[in-house]
């Protein structure tokens, strides 16, 4: 069909009209909008922060993902070599090979191996990386889970608040004669004093409250705590009736406990500390019931002279550090290897636990290892409640190959703190050395449910049930443990699960073993 | 040192577009200069360190202006300096008469243009580097570039240093362009690399707006190109730093001078398109499967236009470039395998696979991909692109060549998406299938805007074109 000239003319004008017309609207309406969606919140961003560092561009973009390489950036040297998270959920971005390497730059980075700490000295430092996502298991969350030999350990700022409460010291027996002796130094001033501390901190608040009964409050921010005392002078002479007490309630599990010094008739002093806050939110009772037990023991051990032993303070390390690093959620970890001291590093003025628990980790670090127990034994005197000390010091026994002792001192730190996954995993290793399989197997499983998320956890089990011949569940966990990206067990595992592979395409259970895999 | 970085480059870049074209306008050579200089300050950077010399902020500053330096002592034959003295006054008249004579949409056509690209230009600047892969592979190359200006040794840096895992063959298969500009100018100071992509964005604009100023009218011309320059995914990519907005640009940019070349036979127009299209695998490894469908349709023109060494000279000028970096990964680095679905190594894969190919109900799972999926962001440009051809299907005639281009491409790329869906499947092949889509939303506006243009009137002090084939066909 032929149209007109002038139909012709109308009909190119309105197809014009229309794509000229319909194109502007659309561009009005759809590719202007998108963009204004698109550059607004970065409009809106520029304004507010026009002169925002490039840290700080990069957290409004990446968030935590990129706070948690920027804050190990600044508490490392250029020239460190740190250990990374396996790429895995929860640990996607935090776990990313390339973004840590570009992140870090130029410091070196190494993926999740936990045997290589021991022997590779070159590794200087460990991130700890909460994670984020949704993870298959909550329990995931949270890394390093095997323990580390830490020199310092830097955080993402933590606020720590504590109120204290009738912090005596005295004679607490029932006899009615003896209350009298009982003082109580929250009810009056001063208030407590910042002693001895090994931690970077910042103090928001610091004050006596006067409700029902006088409180003490105490609020700080930690970016690193290996302790922290606060304490108040005291002057009572220390006998076998005395002990100190004291009520806190504290906004962390595991981050106060109250401590005592004595001062021993040769003048030595050395501080004594109680069990740490079991619960979070709210009031516990803390002492240090056996004071002038472990005082004289204590002395004696240093070959002191315990005749005239007085407290001649008291207070709470506010500074202690939790069950586990990965619960401060983020931060690096500088390895203990040895490195050089100053000599006031090491030279003990007072005896504290924390500093013995840091010789001993210098000491095994260098891999003297009766020096390390030396240290080690004294810390577990001064501090008897401390899990990680019990711990350390079965590690050492371990060295030495003096398996009982091992297995009584994992036991001591399990006792203490029964949800350390690893100290069962520790434990579960030294029955199978022991060919104890039924207690190496129920120790692991132990582990499995508190956290079954560590690779070597899952590698421990496979292997266990392998020398059982139990391979569908060998093969369960091995698969468990393949996952972890770029990590030494993976290798482990996905080996085991080649060999088991093969070895049940031979076996007579192939058909129904495989029937279950697959279900 | 700030200046430097961008100066350079653009001098390099201006000084090679004389060589190669003389008549442009000055905005147009602006837009050229900047492309070409930063890919071949980056080529000269890669020739420095073959040559066993680091890139260094001295060695490529002494080197590149060596380069302008006999250039120029080679257009001075051509009286470079009356040319441009002519060129400043000339153009310093045009642009007054221009400004008086344009109307008032065309003014807020311009004015909406440029803030537009301003905006973009400090969306780009203010944020750092930050996309992952940008940061991963680009980025981090460039870091490692920029240390040791050299790139066996950043690679060695890389393996030995920073990963205990091999990433080498992750981060350095890649072309290095991008990279090579990121490391130039943190040689220069510059703390973000980012203004590279936003001043390209607007050469992008500059070069749109002069390609369709020979067919049709201003207006048209303007609105076209703050289509494009609005068109969100062009506009998004434009403030980030992955490779795919660079690779659309140079591709785009080689294909509007393809185009005009099939119009005009202007010789410089051919070169350029050569040249961009060779600049297209420094940046990604995507071009080569491109750059045959092209060379088809050229051989073809060619054929009956009688050109045979129009063809030649393209293969010649993209051939110039494009094993460069596949050549020194083989041999410098040992990588067995370079190439993606659009490389050399790439063709031949799809060569091997091509039994394959008669699998119908696979093409229709690649098709709905294709609509479903891979369009999913930009399927409005799709539909204009649909709309158009069925309004003015009279019209397709007389730019039938610039049809089959975005009918080849279009096809070359469901070639290129059907065999990467074989290896790495539809999941895997969705996110580098879309953002690679971005090459051809330049060239679709380019085509819809011709289509849809008024008549250039006969008194437009640009000659008109006659793009018809219609004579010959």
């Amino acid at each position: 069909m032929q149209f007109s000239n002038s139909s012709r003319r109308i009909f190119i004008k309105i197809r014009f009209l229309a794509v000229v017309v319909g194109v502007l609207l659309w561009l009005v309406t759809h590719q202007v909008v998108e963009i204004t969606k698109f550059s607004f919140p970065s409009w809106s961003h520029i304004l507010k922060n026009p002169t925002a560092s490039y840290d700080q561009r990069m957290m409004s973009k990446w968030g935590t993902d990129y706070r948690l390489p920027a804050f190990v950036r600044d508490h490392t040297p250029p020239t460190a070599l740190i250990m990374y998270p396996p790429w895995v959920e929860p640990w996607i971005n935090q776990g990313n090979s390339l973004l840590l390497a570009y992140f870090l730059y130029p410091r070196r980075i190494y993926p999740e191996d936990y045997q290589k700490i021991e022997t590779n000295k070159a590794i200087t430092h460990i991130m700890v990386a909460w994670g984020k996502g949704k993870p298959p298991d909550w329990r995931m969350y949270g890394w390093p889970k095997f323990p580390v030999n830490a020199r310092r350990f830097f955080h993402f700022p933590r606020k720590r608040e504590v109120f204290l409460a009738q912090l005596s010291i005295g004679s607490f027996s029932s006899d009615a004669s003896s209350k009298d002796v009982v003082k109580n130094l929250v009810s009056y001033s001063p208030l407590l004093e910042n002693y001895l501390s090994d931690s970077e901190k910042e103090v928001n608040d610091h004050r006596l409250l006067q409700f029902d009964r006088p409180l003490e409050y105490l609020s700080l921010t930690y970016t690193s705590n290996n302790y922290d005392y606060w304490t108040k002078k005291a002057r009572v002479s220390l006998t076998h009736s005395i002990s100190v007490k004291a009520r806190v309630r504290a906004n962390l599990r595991h981050s106060v406990n109250l401590i005592a010094e004595v001062a021993y008739g040769n003048g030595k002093l050395a501080v004594f500390e109680s069990s740490p806050n079991g619960e979070q939110g709210s009031w516990e009772d803390l002492s240090i019931d056996d004071l002038y037990e472990r005082a004289k023991g204590y002395g004696a051990s240093r070959d002191w002279n315990t005749r005239k032993m007085e407290i001649t303070r008291i207070g709470i390390n506010h500074g202690l550090p939790l069950e586990m690093p990965y619960l401060e959620k983020y931060g690096v970890i500088e390895l203990e290897r040895g490195q050089e001291r100053k000599n006031e590093e090491f030279d003990i003025k007072i005896d504290s636990a924390p500093i013995f628990l840091a010789r001993g980790n210098f000491y095994r670090a260098k891999n003297q290892i009766k020096e390390a127990i030396a240290n080690y034994q004294l810390s577990a005197l001064l501090n008897p409640q401390d899990a990680w000390v019990h711990f350390n010091l079965g590690e050492m026994y371990r060295k030495q190959g003096r398996l009982d002792k091992t297995i009584v001192e994992y036991q001591k730190a399990i006792e203490l703190e029964p949800n350390i996954a690893w100290f069962h995993f520790a434990l579960g290793e030294v029955y199978r050395k022991e060919d104890r399989a039924d207690l190496a197997l129920r120790s692991l499983k132990r582990a499995a449910q508190i956290d079954p998320s560590g690779i070597w956890l899952q590698n421990a089990l496979g292997d266990l049930y392998l020398e059982r011949e139990m391979y569908e569940e060998a093969y369960g966990h091995f698969q468990a443990a393949s996952r972890y990206k770029y990590s030494a067990g993976r290798r482990h595992a996905e080996a085991a699960l080649e060999w088991l592979k093969k070895r049940i395409h031979r076996s007579s259970q192939k058909a129904a073993f495989w029937g279950k895999v697959e279900s | 040192m700030l200046i430097l970085g961008l100066l350079l480059p653009v001098s390099l870049g201006l000084t090679i577009s004389w060589l190669i074209i003389a008549d442009v306008p000055v905005l147009e050579r602006l837009g050229l200069g900047y492309a070409l200089g930063f890919g071949f300050l980056t080529l000269a950077m890669f020739f420095l360190n073959v040559l066993g010399i680091n890139f260094s902020l001295i060695n490529t500053v002494i080197f590149v202006s060596g380069v302008i330096g006999v250039s120029l002592m080679f257009l001075r034959r051509k009286n470079w300096r009356g040319w441009l003295l002519s060129a400043r006054l000339s153009s310093s008249r045009r642009m007054k008469g221009i400004v008086r004579s344009l109307s008032v949409f065309e003014k807020i056509l311009i004015g909406l243009v440029i803030f537009f690209i301003l905006s973009n230009l400090m969306i780009a600047v203010y944020w750092p580097v930050w996309w992952s892969d940008s940061l991963t592979c680009f980025d981090l190359r460039a870091k490692l570039f920029h240390e040791v200006q050299s790139f066996p040794e950043a690679m060695a840096i890389l393996r030995d240093r920073v990963l205990k895992e091999n990433f080498g063959f992750y981060v350095f298969e890649k072309p290095p362009m991008t990279s090579l500009v990121h490391t130039w100018l943190y040689l220069c100071g510059w703390t973000n690399p980012k203004v590279f992509y936003s001043l390209l964005f607007l050469s992008l604009a500059v070069i749109f707006y002069h390609s369709l100023r020979d067919y049709v009218q201003r207006y048209h011309s303007l609105l076209f190109t703050l289509i494009l320059v609005t068109t969100p995914y062009i506009y998004i990519h434009a403030t980030n730093s992955y490779t795919n907005f660079t690779f659309a640009f140079y591709f785009s940019v080689a294909t509007f001078y393809l185009y005009r070349w099939l119009s005009t036979q202007k010789k410089g127009f051919l070169v350029l398109a050569g040249i961009f299209l060779g600049l297209t695998s420094w940046i990604r490894k995507e071009s080569t499967i491109f750059f045959l469908g092209y060379l088809i349709i050229l051989s073809f023109f060619s054929i009956y236009r009688r050109r045979f060494f129009a063809p030649l000279i393209f293969c010649l000028l993209y051939f110039s470039i494009m094993p460069l970096w596949e050549l020194y990964g083989k041999i410098v680095f040992h990588f067995q395998r370079v190439g993606g679905p659009g490389g050399i190594s790439g063709i031949t894969a799809i060569l091997t696979m091509s039994s394959r190919f008669l699998d119908f109900l696979r093409w229709k799972d690649v098709l709905t991909f294709f609509w479903n999926d891979i369009l999913a962001w930009v399927r409005i440009v799709f539909y204009m692109l649909i709309l158009s051809v069925l309004l003015y299907i009279d019209r397709i005639r007389r730019h039938l060549f610039l049809f089959l281009i975005v009918v080849l491409d279009i096809a070359l790329f469901l070639t290129g998406t059907y065999v990467t869906t074989l290896r790495d499947g539809f999941a895997g092949s969705l996110g580098s299938a879309r953002r690679l889509f971005l090459m051809f939303l330049p060239i679709i506006w380019y085509f819809v805007a011709l289509i849809t243009a008024e008549p250039k009137s006969p008194d437009s002090n640009t000659e008109s074109v006659d793009v018809s084939v219609g004579s010959r066909f």
